[in-house]
């Protein structure tokens, strides 16, 4: 019963300052302000849950910024408001986000008791130069050592954050990367090549930033599933690497086009076939969070939005799109839609079609855009 | 007031005479009652301004208009003659175009001043003619720092050939480069014209424009002609009007003509009952009982196409007929030929009706129908000249909305088969195969080119290397020479002009015109893109140049050719052979690495923004070749 499953996604936009390569909604915050947010969240989670009861929650994942800044007990609050105000599936994937030395025992309790049970660690790097470059507050001793804790409290569902293509990264470097994660035993591996996006630090320095030539980048992606695989990770979506069936349910959601709910500062949901945002302003949010009035760039996706999206999120994942699913989804055949489209790519090599299925072949996804902008 | 009320029940309510209705409400009285009473032929001038570009001809005319009183500084734009957007903004004229101002002279007589405006561009040199030949003088303006310049010599020439009282005018004497004393003398040693009391002037602000206009009074002769013989009126400019039909510009030689006049146009044949005479106020029309002999003034006769009022015909009475008509007319041939297609295929039929629109007001415009494989449907078409050509295509982009893509400009070359017949080229994809010509010309210009003796050499390079046959230097001065020469006029359409400033930094001008065909070792260049032929890029060239061309060629494709999913060669070849290759690497990063929830929209929209860059191209097989790929390899950089 897919269409009655939403996912939960709430967004802390506090960070203890700013990385160089981050365009996120984030900013530094003290205690105060984090009570007051966490204050709007609820109400916020309150008010919408009114008009969602027929839902089930699949999925929970506290995203930011860095929710592990979070001061103690607010974590907790946030989620027993959910439990309280959701009906939560006994087996959804709750994720939280964290950093480095943001973390301690404590916190890590205090997240199992709320029902936590998967932790996304931003790694990004295991060299202090390319943490210091990136604008990162931990080094790799940090890293490990909150490594460390985070296996001893009990999490066994470990996600961890690299970036490859960083200034003066080389091949052999993100390959040495790779093995030293892997075998650090975690479950899910998410590993993006950088992209200089408008309005970080980052894009106002491109030109002296030493940036890796394109062919070395690329090769750097192209190498990432075979060493990973040699430790049991499977490729299952662009940038994201899992064992078996540790893939993350929460974002195989957005790929899936399944609704989700966020939020918080600035969070996007997808309702009803429309996708929304909350306002970016801290004090309208404190303010108003369980007023609608906070909702910015309301799009009710058309038909042909709505297809266009099955394929170009769908499409990012390793085994494709389902013609099927497509049918059954959307009561019209994919052939119809997209045949020409698709017949072109299969021909030329940069689609593959196999027992119903469409998937963009490995050697072509790091260039996958020229083959999604086809689908819009 | 009584003329006032008979004038609204003329006019239709067309935007053109609100406008009229708006500005010389009040004029329109004024002048008519001059017409109708005092003047007779001895009080009329008819003339041009002809000058080099930028001297300031258009910027004169506006003074003249402004201080004859026909329209207040306030209702001044600047360059009213110069009524088409694109004209304004391109500081030229295109099309001729008549203003009729009333002049009251030193001597305390009013007189009728008839400034005929002609095109500065060689493009329209036919068209320039046919103003000259409605005119009895022409004022030369050269400008009182840069002397004179080949194109103040061709329109002289032009000037003298129609046996035009000429008097020059030294502009832009408030620069602090003028130096007027020198072009006076440079006048009298050219041109051969007495120079002394030529009026120094400032068209910009206006100063001593006032003894141009009594030089126009004294120095050109009031028209002659004989208002009692049969009809004889020049055409030199026609324009359609959807309202009116087509208004016809034209100077009455002898006769008169009148509303219900039948007239004939000799060349054409046609014959139409005349609606409507009347004259041009700045850029509007005012209609009037009669045109006769010496006057000039427009026609209008519910005609529905220019091409039936070709420029430099002559117009005639039905019921009694000249004898023979006025000299001069021929047919204008397009001189230039390109395709143009819809960038977007479904347009074909916008397309199609934009042209249509077009050709009603421009009788040398050709189309036909023509397929490319690479572009779809779409239309070869004929044009004066290059500029013609951008005139045309920007016109259609701007004016109708429509997004073009325009093949390489090709000349007309003369195809000699080995069974004798002989055809003309306008099309490169249409040339047999080589077994079947025994050989082939290409049209030729004279060129002459002014410059200063600093960079003769380099300019003597340039025409050499475009194959120029060298046939003398004329000193002007000391530091100035003209360099003739016999060109391909292959060689110069395209970037010519452009090679020609910039070796000169920006001091030799440029004048030609077209001299015949010789023969030429003319060879086909294909370009082939991931092995396919482009049709659209392949063209005629000299088979000394095809080496260097097809490399500069691929070169420039190459880097206006986005990299793809796949290695792309491009090859230029003669027939079989390739003679270049350059190669397009594939695309390496192309990616959204992260896209979650909150991404979504943003990054729909940069794939939306690739998609729409996509859009503009145009697919040879498995490779997508942006629009201006198309054009901008005609633009080779030098060397």
């Amino acid at each position: 019963m897919t269409n009655s499953e939403t996912e939960g996604y709430i967004h802390i936009p506090f960070c203890a300052k700013k990385c160089s390569y981050c365009d996120f909604l984030s900013f530094p915050c003290g205690r105060e302000k984090q009570q007051l947010y966490v204050d709007a969240l609820i109400k916020e989670i309150e008010s919408r849950s009114l008009q969602n009861r027929d839902y089930r929650m699949r999925s929970v994942f506290l995203g930011g910024g860095t929710p592990s800044l979070l001061e103690y007990g607010l974590v907790k609050k946030i989620m027993d408001s959910m439990y309280e105000n959701y009906d939560i599936m006994p087996d959804a994937e709750i994720t939280i986000e964290a950093n480095p030395c943001t973390l301690d025992e404590r916190k890590l309790d205090e997240y199992l008791d709320s029902g936590i049970n998967r932790i996304s660690i931003g790694c990004q790097s295991t060299n202090d130069k390319q943490l210091k470059m990136l604008g990162r507050l931990h080094d790799s001793e940090g890293f490990f050592k909150t490594m460390n804790l985070v296996k001893k409290s009990g999490f066994e569902n470990i996600n961890i954050d690299l970036m490859s293509g960083l200034p003066d990264q080389t091949l052999a470097e993100w390959k040495e990367t790779l093995c030293v994660i892997a075998e650090l035993g975690v479950s899910h591996i998410s590993a993006y090549s950088l992209i200089i996006e408008e309005g970080t630090r980052f894009f106002e320095i491109e030109e002296e930033l030493n940036l890796p030539e394109e062919s070395i980048v690329s090769q750097m992606y192209q190498s990432t599933a075979g060493i990973l695989n040699k430790y049991g990770f499977i490729h299952y979506e662009i940038s994201n690497y899992s064992l078996p069936n540790f893939e993350s349910r929460h974002n195989l959601g957005y790929w899936q086009g399944i609704r989700y709910e966020g939020f918080g500062l600035g969070a996007s949901s997808f309702e009803d076939n429309t996708r929304f945002s909350n306002t970016t302003d801290f004090d309208e949010y404190i303010n108003n969070s369980r007023d609608k009035r906070i909702r910015r760039d309301i799009i009710k996706l058309t038909k042909e939005d709505l297809y266009s999206e099955f394929m170009i999120l769908g499409l990012r994942l390793i085994e494709g799109i389902s013609e099927n699913e497509f049918k059954e989804k959307f009561n019209v055949t994919l052939e119809s839609v997209f045949g020409d489209t698709i017949s072109k790519h299969v021909k030329q090599g940069t689609l593959a079609r196999n027992n119903g299925r469409i998937f963009i072949p490995e050697k072509y996804l790091f260039v996958s855009n020229q083959i999604l902008a086809d689908f819009i | 007031m009584t003329a006032l009320k008979r004038r609204e029940i003329h006019l239709n309510p067309t935007p053109l005479f609100c406008i009229i209705m708006r500005i010389i409400k009040a004029k329109v009285l004024y002048l008519e009652e001059k017409i109708l009473s005092t003047f007779d032929k001895s009080h009329i001038r008819n003339f041009c301004i002809i000058a080099h570009i930028d001297h300031g001809k258009s910027t004169l005319a506006d003074r003249i208009i402004e201080m004859t009183g026909l329209l207040t500084q306030r209702e001044m734009q600047d360059q009213i003659l110069d009524n088409m957007d694109l004209e304004r903004e391109r500081g030229i004229t295109i099309k001729a175009q008549a203003v009729r101002t009333v002049y009251k002279a030193k001597n305390g007589e009013e007189y009728i001043l008839n400034m005929i405006d002609t095109p500065g561009h060689v493009d329209f040199n036919y068209e320039v003619s046919r103003s000259l030949a409605a005119c009895d003088g022409a004022i030369l303006v050269v400008d009182a720092a840069q002397g004179i310049e080949a194109q103040t010599l061709g329109n002289l020439y032009l000037a003298l050939d129609h046996d035009l009282e000429v008097f020059p005018v030294i502009n832009k004497i408030d620069l602090p480069s003028a130096e007027p004393e020198r072009v006076i003398n440079e006048i009298e040693d050219v041109i051969g014209i007495e120079a002394q009391d030529a009026p120094q002037i400032s068209a910009k602000t206006g100063l001593n424009v006032d003894q141009v206009l009594e030089a126009i009074v004294e120095k050109i002769p009031a028209p002659s002609g004989d208002e009692n013989s049969p009809l004889q009126a020049l055409i030199f400019d026609s324009v359609y009007d959807s309202y009116k039909g087509v208004i016809v510009s034209c100077r009455v030689m002898n006769g008169k003509v009148r509303k219900g006049t039948k007239i004939k146009m000799m060349a054409t044949g046609a014959v139409e009952e005349v609606v409507e005479v009347g004259y041009f106020g700045a850029g509007q029309m005012i209609p009037c009982d009669e045109l006769s002999a010496g006057m000039v003034g427009y026609i209008t006769a519910s005609i529905k196409n220019v091409s039936l009022t070709s420029v430099g015909d002559t117009i005639t009475d039905n019921d009694r007929p000249c004898d023979k008509p006025l000299p001069g007319y021929k047919k204008v041939n397009p001189m230039v030929y390109c395709g143009l297609y819809p960038a977007d295929g479904a347009h074909y039929q916008d397309l199609r009706d934009a042209l249509e629109k077009l050709k009603l007001n421009d009788a040398s415009l050709f189309y036909e129908p023509e397929t490319s494989v690479a572009l779809g449907f779409g239309f070869r078409c004929g044009f004066l000249g290059l500029l013609h050509l951008e005139i045309i295509q920007e016109r259609l982009e701007r004016e109708y909305n429509l997004d073009l893509i325009t093949t390489a400009p090709s000349v007309i070359y003369k195809v000699h088969k080995t069974d004798g017949t002989v055809f003309d080229l306008t099309n490169p994809t249409n040339l047999p195969d080589p077994s079947q010509i025994d050989y082939m010309e290409e049209p030729i210009v004279k060129a002459e080119i002014m410059v200063t003796t600093d960079f003769i050499g380099p300019i003597m390079q340039l025409c050499q290397e475009r194959r120029g046959q060298y046939l003398g230097t004329e000193y002007i001065e000391q530091t100035r020479a003209v360099l003739k020469y016999i060109l391909p006029l292959n060689e110069i359409i395209y970037d010519f002009f452009d090679a020609l400033k910039s070796r000169s930094k920006g001091y030799a001008s440029f004048d030609y015109e077209l001299e015949g065909y010789q023969r030429s070792s003319l060879v086909k260049l294909d370009i082939l893109v991931n092995k396919e032929e482009v049709d659209a890029l392949s063209f005629i060239v000299f088979e000394g140049s095809a080496y260097d061309r097809g490399r500069r060629m691929c070169e420039k494709l190459k880097e206006e050719i986005p990299r793809q999913l796949f290695e792309i060669p491009i090859q230029a070849a003669i027939g079989s052979k390739i003679i270049a290759r350059e190669t397009v690497r594939a695309l390496r990063k192309d990616v959204l690495a992260k896209c979650y929830g909150g991404d979504i929209t943003r990054k729909k929209k940069l794939l939306e923004k690739q998609k729409e860059g996509k859009k503009r191209m145009r697919s040879i097989g498995n490779v997508e070749i942006p629009q201006k790929a198309f054009l901008s390899v005609l633009k080779l950089d030098e060397s």
